[in-house]
């Protein structure tokens, strides 16, 4: 009988261990929904980089100021590459990018068209979007300055913002 | 002198028939022994899966139903197998679905453990194949974004998916005790390995009936039964 307590125990308690599932977590390094890759460069020589004195990006929609890069970050000074969310509800995200330098701040507006596609990614996760047939529209200003000169699709299907880069912004 | 020879003669003849007597009677007793054989009784041992029912009764979530049988083959071989349904509608944090469907475990059991006298216990172990044909139905979800910038959008639906099946391979350990006379209690813990499977365009299978929950990183499923079996005997060998 001794026997069968022991093996009762370990039946017991690989019972009791598969009760205890490990929790489902998304993890980051699972895929996520990607950001939009925007480069900033420059309008006479589009082969070069043009970095811009500070960076702040806002959707129409919205009071506070977008992200810009893994950190979070609202706003970035002399930088040449930036990386922002676009609504996963809708075919349209309409940005304004304001530009400062001097302490003269000058907003511009892109809209971006695209196609929504859900992709499942994991129990933990759910799903994420990716984003085809990408376009950006420059709003045309009537009056005042514009600092963006024109935008250049580069890839217009939105699946990876860790190698790719969607769109430059000619300055 | 001559008298006592005698005498000795004597006494060793008597201790040498005494010897041949208990010698014999001695092979004979092994014989005996021998001959007193514990018959095994063969049949038909069918059951119920407690654990589900329990389950069915704790978890709002789940409902199961599930029945076991084994059939002797020799003292310790087995065929054994179980069939049975299972519907769980599951909330998370990122997705909600439900799976119900039924499935099938068919195989062997092998009986490790030896019975003293008349005793028939089991301590085996299983192999089984497993077959569950399901459907399976999204009802929310979120997307996985990086940032909170935007709103969640959570996106309530009813997403059918039928037609869903997976086959599996299955090992067990296991008990069978005879509590009373051809009752049975049995209990048992379950490794299994995906073979196969249809999973859902653009979504997969989260829950498996008889396979139970599937995990992200690999196709490697657990679980667990205990109940209770009666043996209605056929024969005894």
């Amino acid at each position: 009988m001794k026997r069968f307590s022991s093996v009762f125990l370990i039946l017991i308690a690989a019972i009791l261990f598969n009760g205890c599932e490990k929790d489902d977590l998304c993890t980051t390094d699972q895929a996520a929904t990607p950001r939009l890759v925007i480069e900033f460069r420059d309008v006479l020589n589009p082969l070069n980089f043009k970095a811009v004195d500070q960076i702040q990006v806002q959707e129409i929609g919205s009071s506070e100021l977008a992200p810009l890069d893994s950190d979070d970050s609202t706003t970035l000074t002399d930088v040449e590459t930036i990386s922002i969310p676009l609504l996963t509800d809708g075919n349209r995200t309409s940005y304004d990018f304001i530009f400062t330098e001097d302490g003269i701040a000058n907003s511009d507006n892109i809209d971006f068209n695209y196609i929504l596609e859900e992709e499942y990614v994991s129990r933990a996760c759910g799903f994420r979007i990716i984003y085809n047939n990408l376009v950006a529209i420059l709003t045309p200003e009537t009056s005042g300055t514009q600092w963006i000169n024109r935008t250049v699709i580069v890839e217009n299907n939105i699946t990876n913002d860790t190698e790719d880069i969607h769109v430059q912004i000619l300055h | 002198m001559i008298q006592k020879t005698y005498m000795f003669k004597y006494f060793i003849s008597i201790l040498a028939i005494f010897t041949f007597f208990t010698s014999n009677a001695q092979g004979e007793n092994e014989i005996e022994k021998d001959s007193i054989v514990y018959k095994k009784s063969y049949g038909l041992r069918a059951g119920l899966d407690l654990a589900s029912l329990v389950r069915t009764a704790l978890d709002d979530e789940y409902t199961g139903f599930q029945v076991l049988a084994d059939y002797r083959l020799s003292d310790r071989l087995y065929i054994a197998g179980e069939i049975g349904s299972e519907s769980l509608d599951r909330i998370s944090e990122s997705v909600d679905y439900e799976t119900s469907g039924s499935f099938i475990k068919a195989g062997v059991d092998y009986n490790f453990y030896q019975n003293w006298l008349d005793m028939d216990n089991m301590i085996y172990g299983g192999a089984r194949i497993g077959y569950a044909t399901m459907s399976q139905t999204l009802n929310r979800y979120d997307y996985n974004i990086d940032n909170n910038y935007f709103p969640v959008f959570t996106n309530v639906v009813d997403r059918e998916f039928t037609g869903l099946n997976m086959i599996w391979l299955e090992i067990q350990l296991g008990l069978k005790v005879e509590v009373l006379n051809n009752l049975y209690m049995t209990a048992n813990f379950q490794l299994k390995r995906q073979v196969s499977e249809k999973t859902p365009d653009n979504f997969d299978n989260l829950y498996v009936p008889g396979y139970g929950r599937t995990f992200d990183t690999g196709n490697i499923g657990v679980g667990y039964s205990y109940g209770i079996m009666y043996r209605i005997p056929f024969f005894k060998k």
